[in-house]
């Protein structure tokens, strides 16, 4: 009886664990629809050499650190994408707070193939908090 | 019951099948625009002259489109609201008909201070799109607004909307007569599919 009741317990806790983990990509695909599709296309494939591509792993990989503060502050300069080159401006999203920023990258990281593994909300919140005193200190 | 839902639904059906054959059989697109008749004819609305300067400094006025039926849009170099998804829309349509000299593209810059003829060079080039085919255009920013509204294209400045415009996604259908003939939604892909019907329809009338 108790070996049936701990494993009631144990499937319902793993069933909400998965329905929130998925729920929190839901919440990152709407986020990334509302504020990053329009440029950045639903697919991510971004818009010929004018928006960059949200598919490049490698990119995604070296600048991993470097993209929450992207979303939030946007970005300047040159970059190169799929081996093309870019230099448009992106503006950033100071709307978003912490918590929302967390799930776009996750989202992006998870999505079409990019297969980067998952940034937790600590590591978001650190780098968020490094790119603020970068910004203040200049 | 279920029979009667089934017939129900039969009916409906067909109803619906009819409907689409008329439009279909219907060859030609109607003409866009309020109407007047004067002397017993009737006068449709006609988008007036014009004069644009493109991405390589060449002049571009009506006669630029004579004897063709044109697209246009509005849109900045600097839009981050629907601009994108509206150009990927346009360059769909740019490839499908990619060869056919009757039709030209002409997308007018509503950001004119920002947005001069090198900077929408390279925007073209970023496009991948070569001189002559696609026509990004500005000028007189009090004219390019007049012209919107000519083409029943909302644009107005506006502070408090993202990068400083506001101003509608449409791609307008203008025939070799510069009457507006149909137009599809920019930020919809469904609403395009149907458009590149309409517009191989309005070739096809030529």
């Amino acid at each position: 009886m108790k070996c049936k009741l701990t494993f009631l317990v144990f499937t319902v806790l793993t069933i909400s664990i998965l329905a929130c983990d998925r729920q929190v990509n839901q919440q990152g695909k709407r986020l990334y629809i509302t504020y990053c599709a329009s440029c950045h296309m639903e697919n991510g494939e971004g818009l010929r050499q004018i928006v960059p591509a949200l598919t490049d792993k490698d990119y995604l990989h070296r600048h991993r650190e470097e993209i929450p503060c992207m979303i939030r502050e946007g970005i300047s300069g040159p970059m190169v994408i799929h081996g093309k080159e870019y230099d448009r401006q992106m503006p950033g999203l100071p709307e978003l707070n912490n918590v929302a920023i967390h799930n776009i990258v996750n989202f992006v990281f998870q999505s079409w193939g990019n297969d980067i593994i998952k940034m937790n909300l600590d590591e978001v919140n650190r780098h968020l908090e490094e790119c603020a005193s970068e910004r203040d200190m200049k | 019951m279920i029979k009667h839902t089934i017939l129900f639904v039969a009916i409906v059906t067909l109803l619906g099948a009819c409907v689409q054959n008329n439009t279909t059989e219907d060859k030609n697109l109607p003409i866009l625009g309020n109407r007047e008749v004067v002397n017993g004819d009737t006068v449709y609305h006609k988008v007036p002259d014009f004069s644009f300067i493109n991405q390589d400094s060449q002049v571009i006025n009506n006669a630029t489109f004579k004897d063709k039926a044109y697209l246009v849009d509005f849109f900045f170099t600097t839009c981050p609201s629907i601009c994108p998804k509206v150009k990927q829309q346009m360059l769909r349509i740019y490839d499908k008909f990619d060869g056919e000299a009757r039709l030209g593209l002409m997308s007018h810059t509503i950001d004119t201070k920002h947005d001069s003829v090198p900077v929408l060079k390279r925007y073209a080039d970023d496009l991948g799109i070569p001189s002559g085919k696609w026509h990004f255009v500005t000028g007189d920013k009090d004219k390019i607004f007049d012209i919107a509204d000519e083409y029943f294209i909302a644009a107005i400045e506006d502070a408090n909307a993202p990068g400083g415009f506001d101003h509608s996604g449409r791609i307008i259908l203008v025939d070799k007569n510069r009457h507006i003939r149909a137009f599809g939604e920019g930020t919809d892909p469904e609403s395009i599919d149907k458009f590149m019907v309409q517009i191989q329809q309005l070739l096809d009338e030529m």
